[in-house]
């Protein structure tokens, strides 16, 4: 994506979460919404576990001990860890020759002894911040016709020519990650759409991500996102999940990723629609 | 020729009582298993593959020194699961004796060092993946881990004992707490003469 794009992400980024002089532990935060509002697609029993065990653990490991071993990224944002993830930031500075001011500017070299607990535990709480605060919503409170922006409806027809073959594509890519992983619909900086996929908790955001995007919509496929109602039947997971979108969160990140301020999007703060 | 499966060695509820519930099994073998098995079937039908004499076979083959090809990831779970039905017994658990109880002596310390680093592997397999104790080519025990549908048998070593990972193999009876699944497999589940009759086979020439 463009250099300068990226260092106004993190200039964004950088002004929303001040450094503070304490240790800046990573918190939990509520879910705007009932864990039982998500039947017949999401069971309460899952979306309780899923977001108070298995979205809890990262925060846990982010402070146990990414934080303890790696006290210098005390303060860094969440979406600084991640972009940071795998990132070469000499050879970055070396190719551009701006030294002293790429540092400044923020390459963030996560030291080798935290890079896994960064990419596995930040990747992780990011990835379930988006899915869980920005993609979800109650079973029957949207419509992607009602609720999906202009703008992104008019990028997926774009890139898909219709949302069923956008509900077809992304399905495919989420049924075929083998093992665990997410599926993801992202945007390059230009607005134009695209589906890709990653294993475990890498996300599209990572420096040494193989295909790289802004997330505006993801999808877990470890099986702890469907196991407890879906068994081994990813695929009905997956169907199900089109019922439950946050086409209005969806679009408000689309938006900001369109038009330069991705960073302007705090993962860990629900979507703004609610707040209505 | 379409492969097929081997039957379950013991009857699919016969571990419930031992931590592994027949739900799961049902699921396990039935569901997941099976579709492996199917699945691969349905990708080499027609191909070179099918006349292999063995799944094992079109696994090694299908690793492609490294660059699998898309008929692995089913081949080699077909094999990693029955190896894993077969490390396990409703008589399991318990400590091993024999040869390969001095092995673990010799090789990795002692049986407690052996769990300890049995259940990190476990543990620590970030995502989908396998625990085992292996021979290495060396004749030496070995604790690793391994991602997915890969294994020892692709690197040349020879697995005696295996512990599935996946979630879907502990997640109905557990959920979210894969070191307590680990714990029970180990303290009630590993078939230890098997074990054994693996390891001798494994180092006898």
């Amino acid at each position: 994506m463009k250099l300068s794009l990226w260092l106004a992400v993190l200039a964004v980024a950088a002004a929303a979460f001040p450094h503070g002089a304490a240790a800046q532990n990573f918190t939990l935060p509520s879910l705007p919404y009932e864990t039982d509002a998500f039947e017949p697609s999401i069971d309460n029993m899952t979306m309780t576990f899923h977001w108070t065990r298995h979205t809890n653990a990262f925060v846990t490991n982010l402070n146990s001990q990414v934080l303890v071993k790696c006290p210098e990224l005390n303060g860094k944002s969440l979406l600084e860890l991640v972009l940071a993830v795998g990132a070469k930031c000499n050879s970055w500075n070396e190719r551009r020759g701006w030294g002293k001011r790429a540092a400044r500017d923020g390459c963030l070299t996560i030291p080798t002894e935290c890079e896994t607990l960064v990419r596995n535990n930040a990747g992780g709480f990011w990835n379930h911040g988006l899915f869980f605060l920005h993609n979800l919503a109650p079973a029957g409170t949207q419509k992607y016709s009602d609720d999906a922006s202009e703008e992104l409806q008019t990028a997926i027809w774009e890139a898909f020519s219709d949302y069923d073959t956008l509900k077809a594509n992304f399905s495919a890519a989420a049924a075929g990650v083998f093992g665990s992983g997410w599926a993801w619909l992202v945007t390059d900086d230009d607005g134009k759409l695209s589906i890709v996929t990653t294993p475990n908790q890498d996300n599209p955001l990572f420096a040494n991500a193989p295909a790289k995007g802004w997330p505006i919509l993801g999808l877990d496929v470890w099986e702890h996102a469907y196991y407890l109602k879906y068994y081994n039947v990813r695929a009905s997971y997956i169907a199900a999940f089109f019922d439950v979108i946050n086409w209005k969160g969806v679009s408000a990140v689309y938006a900001a990723a369109k038009d330069g301020s991705y960073g302007s999007i705090d993962v860990l703060k629900p979507a703004a629609n609610f707040e209505d | 020729m379409p492969f097929t499966l081997p039957p379950l060695p013991w009857a699919i509820d016969a571990l419930e009582s031992k931590g592994m519930s027949q739900r799961t099994m049902e699921f396990h073998y039935g569901k997941h298993h099976t579709a492996y098995l199917n699945n691969l079937n349905g990708q080499i039908a027609g191909k070179a593959l099918e006349q292999l004499p063995s799944v094992h076979e079109v696994m090694l083959q299908t690793w492609n020194n490294g660059n699998p090809t898309p008929e692995f990831n089913n081949a080699a779970q077909v094999i990693n699961h029955t190896f894993f039905w077969e490390s396990m017994s409703p008589n399991g658990g318990g400590k091993p004796s024999g040869k390969v109880a001095e092995a673990i002596d010799r090789d990795l310390g002692g049986y407690d060092k052996f769990v300890e680093a049995f259940k990190t592997a476990g543990a620590t397999q970030f995502g989908s993946g396998w625990a085992w104790l292996s021979v290495s080519k060396a004749g030496k025990l070995e604790v690793s881990k391994s991602p997915n549908a890969e294994n020892p048998w692709v690197h040349g070593n020879t697995p005696i004992l295996t512990m599935d990972v996946w979630e879907h193999a502990y997640y109905l009876d557990v959920q979210n707490r894969r070191p307590d699944f680990i714990a029970n497999f180990i303290d009630k589940l590993i078939d230890w003469q098997r074990v054994e009759q693996r390891y001798v086979a494994a180092t006898s020439q």
